[in-house]
């Protein structure tokens, strides 16, 4: 269910339409997910987002499971249940800790975290919801991750925060309960 | 002080990165915009981002107004002065009026229309409350149409993806602004 219809078969476009369809599907293992089955209501904007997410997905520089507990954090901030259901799974499997998992869900994080997994819940939380990251957290995580490493992963919370929107505008709801 | 060097020329990357840096300049009329600074850093995935922010400006039919309302809506949202100040004028140069921009810098919803309510409300729903109400959802729909809701709220997600880069990084604005601190409730 979701508040406008949504584009999950590349024949719910005019034929003209369908290519952009197909190179997201072809993009992600032959699947439209949840926030491109409404953002293909403009063909053109779906790809070009799904382009730049492909990016932040497969091609960062970033450690997997970096990305994915950036990404958990960045659901939990924007209270995205979509993007939870669909992530926490990828999560657990690029070797993010369960513990950690919980904690971000629950709310209780940095408490049960490790010094990294903190940093990266702490500048995730930090940048969405106060808008600006702490001298000491900045130092601390470009000392990890690096310039370009935390460009990425300041790319990638925008990046989920921008799916977010989409997601929430159009109330899609998770495919399994989050 | 932006936190990390500034990337603002071609030869300050590698010249793998060349492509990317020309593409994006291209964009903008030769200049390297305030996110692009910081995003250089990974040149491909500012190579990325930047054709989305192409189609939202040259190619969405979305009315110019109606997208610089928002994004300085978003920009007052997120407190990110560089967003301000590079779209003030370009709300002014839309037709967005003086009164609705005075409006959205102050935070209030005195002095807004009933559409300029509903796009700054709508802004507002998103990015503080997460959620967005069915009278608001009803009323954006009927009136922008689902491509144009799509292309707004593509709009929102992307100038938020920018103000990330800008306040992770704490990229300045090129020039003075006036966007007072206000105080905000959920």
């Amino acid at each position: 269910m979701a508040r406008i219809h949504l584009i999950a078969a590349r024949e719910d476009l005019p034929p003209e339409q369908q290519p952009a369809f197909e190179e997201i599907a072809g993009s992600r293992g032959g699947r439209v997910a949840g926030p491109f089955q409404v953002l293909l209501h403009s063909p053109e904007l779906a790809r070009r987002i799904a382009h730049t997410g492909s990016y932040v997905r497969f091609d960062s520089t970033l450690p997997a499971d970096v990305r994915e507990l950036a990404i958990i954090a960045s659901a939990r901030a924007n209270d995205c249940q979509y993007e939870w259901a669909a992530h926490e799974p990828l999560a657990r499997s690029t070797g993010v800790r369960p513990e950690a998992i919980a904690a971000i869900r629950d709310g209780t994080a940095p408490a049960g975290l490790t010094p990294q997994e903190a940093l990266v819940v702490g500048f995730t939380h930090q940048l969405l919801k106060a808008n600006r990251v702490s001298e000491a957290t900045f130092a601390a995580a470009l000392e990890t991750f690096g310039t370009q490493g935390l460009v990425e992963l300041a790319a990638t919370i925008g990046y989920y925060s921008m799916l977010a929107c989409a997601l929430i505008a159009f109330d899609v709801q998770p495919e399994r309960p989050a | 002080m932006t936190r990390i060097p500034e990337i603002t020329s071609r030869e300050q990357l590698p010249p793998e990165g060349y492509s990317a840096f020309d593409q994006v300049v291209s964009v903008y009329n030769g200049r390297v915009v305030g996110p692009f600074r910081v995003l250089f850093h990974s040149p491909e995935l500012a190579r990325r981002a930047c054709t989305i922010g192409a189609f939202l400006r040259l190619d969405s039919p979305l009315p110019h107004s109606v997208r610089e309302l928002a994004v300085i809506a978003v920009a007052r949202e997120l407190d990110c002065h560089y967003e301000w100040m590079a779209h003030e004028n370009g709300a002014r140069r839309a037709g967005v009026r003086e009164e609705a921009i005075e409006a959205v810098r102050n935070g209030k919803t005195e002095g807004l229309d009933q559409e300029e309510a509903l796009v700054v409300g709508f802004v507002h729903e998103l990015l503080r409350l997460n959620r967005v109400s069915e009278a608001t959802f009803h009323a954006l729909l009927a009136r922008f149409g689902a491509q144009g809701l799509t292309e707004l709220t593509g709009t929102i997600g992307f100038y938020r993806f920018f103000a990330c880069a800008l306040n992770a990084f704490e990229v300045p604005p090129d020039s003075p602004i006036n966007l007072p601190a206000i105080a905000r409730q959920s």
